[in-house]
């Protein structure tokens, strides 16, 4: 082999490209989510959604029937059942005479706004202590480590019913019972994944130009943990929505009146022989909703990173 | 009367399950009792299923209505109520001759002393079969308070019979043996129950009681063999060696499985106006679920003929109703349950709770029709409006507050809030009556600009953290709350609505249940006339007034007298309900032939 | 002579390797052992040595990415071997690192703009648009497009990425370079276009390169002295023309003899010399000299003793030898002389 040295300077500019902006990864996983069919008709659904939820109080506006509002004439028979879907209430009655539709509307508000709060503090407790553990290694990862098993091994819908049966019920506890324990198999994906990452070179370059411990963290791993990241978070948002309907449903949601789905379902338990709309329609948009989430995590995946296929769901 | 609270809070602890669920009782198709008795068929063996015990088995002790259903069968009472349709609450001779009055000398002019004769030929099964005699009921009266385990309800009686609350006191002090306990009855004189001759019980009082023969129904009053002194009161070993003196005997009793009744040879029809006796035996499986307790008295096997523990479940009731079922029964329960209280001690909204003209403001403001729709409908939730349901002796039906929202607005603005409050509502989260009765209430006042918010409360902490804690009322906790109520027996029973709920201190929580601290100088009089009065018209007006005196208070907002769903296979036959055991009568239904066995 | 700008002084690095086979076990890996070495301002020192000899470790001991286990650091003067944290940054800013792989050196999620400013943001150098253009000046003079600024590392080929971390390096306007086998993962075609390319940074922006390689064509072009490295020692050091004229290590020559000569005219063409066996495990070295097992001029006094590094013959203080029984110019490592001084 033969090396020509000293030959004239090499400034050639490489042949342009035909894009100035790259297409990044994200970028690159979006076109990928896009050719998605399965994926990209549940983030439809899912924003149809969040538009419901959004503007259901131009539910309770069109149809007139403010979402607690009991209608003990039209909305009931005599003998206190509710009423089927007809012309003024679309999605038929409840035991209380109310409107199922605005319910439902309303109830996506406490389905997403649960499943969205509660998984964003999943998220940065689980983020956070699983960058900590991992980088930092130690001690620090040594108490977090612990932590997480600890975490991982409780029954936690037994102790979520216990927590909140001594708290009482409301949409805070509820979130804080979620996010305490969630943010274990969170962090120990994560932790893995800075594991691994802490030992690239491009974080000892970092540090070669005298970035700090945090700034390394957050500048240089963080972004290479995202992936899965996302792609459990899109998969914890439905598990936090089933939770939250469980709660609810064994009586330890949002206090009366206010409409929630699992509240919604549990009310329609003692009608399911007589009012099927009760109990059906709240639960297909539960079940709705949370497919398209899974559906739409499954396609996240794909996209993100084929890679983390295996990565463990969230339970 | 010291300790209602305790006891009544058991017993609304059982109504409100029920009302946990869709409501405390259902309503539909009627009775299915119209078959004709002539056609009536004799033989076979009534299967009834359950999902649990009988409290006691014994008479003296036993104080819940599936006791009360079982004793039917082998344990016969002075006083009782038969299953005749529309008299199920109307006392009438059992074990005694003829029910007693002041007209043939069955009650003294004073009206404090009864003299009961008991009929010739009631048989104790012993070998050889004995008459039931005085001495048997003076024994079965002084066994209700042993020291090993006593009547719940006492306190019912405690300061009626002469000698007893002494009788009692001496009793406590007792060694918990069968002999020391028979020591102390057969030693020990009751001065307010004697036995006169072998068959007269005469019973002396404090003070004249019209409604003492509707207690005398309580099967705490059953005769008592000499041989039930050989074990420890409402003892297993009792329970497995009873002695009986109604058609059947208990066979074999296996606590919370199996109960089997047979034929006592020593009974005779003749001397028994109650118990018809149609069939040879009665089984009682108590290992079911309630779920498939009904499934299986809905496809009508051989083997599955009544309830005994279970009502149908709540969640099929509607059904059961909406299409008319003829097995569906709906019937009586003599209660006030729900009912609203107002707690006339909060502090909140400058004490405002505690002005008549607040609490009437509320009564009017407040849509009750609306509630009984929402708890399950009228059928199965009548609208009571005032303290005593129909069945007791002194109600009437009287409203003093048509919903009027308009007029309550202009009260509440005249007791001095134009711009109406905010009062906090306690119930139990987990019951789904409470709940909606809650939600109900929180519309309704929100129309006269009065503001409900909920404070929800677990099953467990309602009695024990809030209703019966006086400082939680005192300090404003709470400003209304559910609550229930039932008698403990039928016809004449207002005192036992009125002493443990409206008698002012005495009734306070936490050993009474006037949880709203009610206290009137006019009711507390009318209650202690009602209550001594020696003339049945005269008491229930009394009562009456009573009744009107606490409506005009509004120390409560009554809701509804709920009924009491219980449901029968096909092939069974005369089902009657009868309120004081919740169920339909076993000792008087009979099977269609050929659906008989199993 | 004005004042080394680098100087290494009995440095010394070991690891302690946890075998999972032998539990409890743990065993000492002398990475670097006992090297002492000083980089003048503007010259460029090449360091080779075959693969595992601990070339990479040395440099990240100087370049303070490793604790030290032993001997100290100086760089223009100041002691940096036990500084951490904040009191270090301001020498990080000087002596920048290009490391051997392109790919495992630049963050994937990082677009390349915000890599090559990426010194800048942390030193605070320059903001906003003005650390736009400084980066895009940087890229123009690296050779890279300035538009491409927003692409990610994924979108560029081997040689470019080496550019970026180039640029990268370059963005503090260091004093040192420390490049740790720049071209070694590049195509044989690139790896001049990129060597040129540090040549002329190096006198464009005055530069002091510790270039590391084992790669000694490559050396001999770029270096002005060598140091060879066997097994954490360093067992030679001299200028390029007086280490390939007149090697004294028998490791020196033996890697030498498989460099192709600058001149493939030139008649001096020596057989290649192969070593027999494996490079020994650093974590038990052999003992005395470490390079006596392969060694064909060992002799019996070399089991024992470990020679020290110095000069020999007549070599002046710049040639050091650590050898007890170097070779003589001309000899020949079989022990024939060509010029028949013996
Ligand atoms: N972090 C580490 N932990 C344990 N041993 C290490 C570590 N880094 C390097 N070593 C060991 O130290 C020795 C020197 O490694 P180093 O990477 O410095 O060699 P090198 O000369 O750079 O090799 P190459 O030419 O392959 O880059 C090797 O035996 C290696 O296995
Ligand atoms: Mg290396």
């Amino acid at each position: 082999m033969t090396i020509r040295v000293r030959e004239a300077p090499d400034r050639r500019v490489e042949p342009p490209a035909p894009d100035v902006v790259g297409r990044g990864p994200w970028e690159l996983a979006w076109r990928r989510l896009r050719a998605d069919k399965v994926a990209m008709g549940s983030l439809v659904v899912i924003v149809l959604m969040v538009l419901v939820a959004v503007f259901a109080p131009v539910f309770a506006h069109v149809t007139g029937h403010p979402p607690n509002m009991q209608y003990h004439r039209e909305g009931l028979t005599p003998d206190g059942l509710p009423r089927p879907p007809n012309s003024t209430f679309v999605l038929g009655t409840d035991d209380l005479g109310r409107d199922i539709l605005v319910r439902i509307a309303y109830g996506a508000r406490i389905s997403l706004g649960v499943g969205v709060l509660a998984t964003m503090l999943t998220v940065v407790v689980g983020v956070v202590l699983g960058l900590l553990a991992g980088f930092l290694r130690g001690v620090v990862d040594l108490v977090i480590a612990r932590l997480i098993d600890v975490v991982l091994s409780i029954p936690f819908l037994l102790v979520a019913i216990a927590l909140v049966s001594v708290s009482g019920p409301g949409l805070t506890i509820t979130i804080l019972v979620i996010g305490m324990f969630s943010w274990a198999s969170m962090a120990r994906i994560v932790r893995g994944q800075v594991l691994f990452l802490r030992e690239r070179e491009f974080v000892e370059a970092a540090r070669s130009l005298g970035a700090s411990d945090l700034r390394i963290m957050f500048v240089d791993v963080l972004p290479n943990v995202l992936a899965p990241v996302i792609v459990y978070t899109t998969l914890l948002i439905p598990v936090v929505i089933i939770v939250q309907a469980t709660l609810s449903f064994l009586g330890l949601g949002l206090p009366a009146p206010a409409a929630d789905w699992g509240g919604m379902i549990s009310e329609a338990q003692n009608y399911y022989t007589v009012a099927w709309w009760f109990v059906l329609f709240p639960s297909l948009a539960l079940l709705i909703t949370t497919i398209a989430f899974n559906l739409l995590g499954d396609g996240v995946r794909d996209a993100v990173d084929p890679r983390i296929g295996r990565l463990v769901r969230p339970r | 009367m010291r300790t209602w609270g305790g006891r009544r809070a058991a017993l609304v602890g059982v109504c409100g399950l029920v009302l946990m669920t869709a409501a405390c009782g259902s309503s539909g198709g009627g009775g299915s009792s119209g078959s004709a008795n002539e056609n009536a068929s004799r033989g076979g063996t009534l299967n009834m299923l359950g999902a649990g015990d009988v409290d006691y088995m014994d008479p003296n002790i036993s104080y819940y209505s599936v006791g009360y259903l079982a004793l039917r069968l082998w344990s016969r009472q002075l006083f009782t109520f038969p299953a005749v349709s529309g008299q199920t609450t109307t006392a009438v001779p059992d074990l005694a001759t003829q029910v007693p009055t002041t007209g043939n000398g069955g009650i003294s002019k004073d009206g404090m002393t009864y003299t009961i004769t008991i009929r010739q030929g009631a048989m104790w099964n012993t070998t050889p079969a004995r008459q039931v005699t005085a001495a048997d009921v003076v024994r079965g009266v002084k066994r209700t308070c042993n020291p090993a385990q006593p009547f719940g309800g006492t306190p019912d009686f405690a300061t009626l019979i002469q000698g007893y609350q002494t009788f009692c006191d001496g009793f406590a002090k007792v060694a918990q043996t069968p002999s020391a306990i028979a020591g102390y009855i057969d030693k020990t004189p009751l001065p307010g129950v004697v036995a006169q001759g072998d068959t007269t019980v005469v019973f002396h009082l404090n003070h004249p009681a019209t409604y003492f023969v509707d207690m005398l129904t309580l099967p705490a009053f059953s005769p008592a063999p000499v041989e039930v002194l050989k074990y420890l009161p409402a003892s297993q070993a009792l329970g497995q060696h009873e002695v009986s003196d109604g058609p059947y005997q208990v066979t074999t009793w296996t606590p919370t499985k199996e109960i089997v009744f047979t034929r006592n040879a020593a009974w005779k029809a003749s001397t028994d106006p109650i118990r018809k006796a149609y069939v040879d035996k009665v089984v009682v499986n108590e290992t079911v679920s309630q779920d498939s307790i009904q499934q299986q008295l809905q496809t009508g096997t051989a083997s599955a003929d009544m309830g005994f523990d279970q009502a149908p479940p709540p969640s099929q009731l509607p059904g059961l109703i909406a299409k008319k079922d003829k097995n569906l029964n709906l019937g009586e329960t003599a209660s006030s349950n729900p009912y609203l209280v107002f707690n006339t001690v909060s502090p909140n909204n400058r004490g405002a709770l505690g002005d008549v003209r607040v609490r009437q403001a509320l009564e009017y403001a407040l849509n009750r029709s609306d509630m009984d729709q929402v708890l399950g409908g009228q059928t199965v939730n009548p609208p009571l409006t005032h303290i005593l349901p129909p069945d007791i002796s002194g109600s009437t039906d009287f409203n003093l507050y048509p919903t009027d929202q308009a007029k309550a607005k202009q009260m509440l603005a005249a007791a001095g809030y134009p711009h109406g409050m905010t009062l906090k509502f306690l119930y139990r989260n987990a019951s789904e009556g409470s709940s909606k009765v809650f939600q109900t209430v929180q519309q309704q006042l929100s129309n006269i600009g009065v503001k409900v918010v909920g404070v929800p409360s677990p099953d467990a902490d309602f009695y024990t953290k809030y209703l019966q804690v006086p400082s939680a009322a005192r300090s404003g906790v709470w400003d209304l709350s559910l609550a229930g109520w039932g008698a403990d027996w039928y016809g004449d029973a207002a005192l036992s609505f009125f002493a443990p709920l409206f008698s002012g201190p005495p009734s306070y929580p936490p050993l009474g249940s006037n949880y709203g601290f009610y206290d009137s100088p006019k009711t507390n009089q009318l209650i202690q006339q009602a209550s001594t009065a020696t003339d049945q018209s005269k008491s229930g007006a009394l009562w009456n007034q009573a009744d009107h005196q606490v409506m005009q208070d509004a120390a409560i907002f009554p809701i509804t007298n709920p009924q009491q769903a219980s449901y029968h296979a096909s092939q069974v036959h005369n089902a009657i309900y009868i309120p004081a055991f919740q169920n339909f009568d076993p000792a008087n239904v009979w099977l269609s032939p050929g659906t008989n066995g199993g | 002579m004005s004042d080394p700008l680098l100087v290494a002084d009995h440095v010394t690095k070991t690891f302690t390797a946890r075998r999972r086979a032998s539990r409890g076990g743990s065993q000492v890996v002398r990475a670097v052992d006992d090297v002492s070495l000083a980089i003048e301002p503007g010259e460029t020192l090449g360091l080779v040595g075959e693969t595992g000899c601990g070339k990479s470790t040395l440099a990240r001991c100087v370049a303070r990415l490793y604790p030290l286990t032993g001997g100290t650091v100086r760089f223009d003067g100041h002691d940096i071997s036990t500084l951490s944290g904040r009191r270090l940054r301001p020498f990080r800013r000087e002596m920048q690192v290009i490391f051997q792989d392109p790919y495992g050196s630049l963050n994937p999620r990082r677009r390349v703009g915000s890599i090559i400013g990426d010194g800048l943001a942390i030193h605070h150098v320059a903001d906003g648009s003005a650390r736009r253009e400084q980066v895009q000046h940087l890229m123009e003079v690296v050779g890279l497009n300035p538009e491409h600024y927003n692409r990610f590392p994924a979108d560029f080929s081997g040689g470019q990425r080496q550019r970026i971390g180039i640029a990268r390096a370059l963005a503090l306007r260091p004093k040192l370079i420390i490049c740790d086998e720049p071209v070694s993962a590049l195509d044989v075609s690139i790896q001049a276009q990129v060597i040129n390319l540090l040549l002329d940074l190096q006198s464009d922006f005055r530069l002091t390169y510790l270039f590391i390689t084992h790669d000694l064509s490559v050396v001999r072009h770029v270096s002005s002295r060598i140091a060879v490295m066997y097994l954490g020692r360093i067992v030679e050091t001299g200028t390029v023309d007086e280490l390939f004229a007149n090697s004294r290590h028998p490791y020196t020559r033996a890697l030498l003899s498989a460099v192709p000569p600058a001149d493939p005219d030139a008649a001096d063409s020596r057989e290649p010399v192969v070593l027999p066996g494996d490079l020994p495990s650093s974590v038990n070295p052999p003992s005395g000299c470490p390079f006596h097992p392969r060694c064909p001029r060992r002799q019996a006094d070399c089991e024992l003793a470990m020679p020290p590094l110095d000069p020999v013959y007549d070599d002046g203080p710049d040639h050091l030898t650590a050898c007890l029984h170097p070779l003589r110019a001309g000899e020949d490592l079989s022990g024939a002389t060509s010029d028949g001084a013996a």
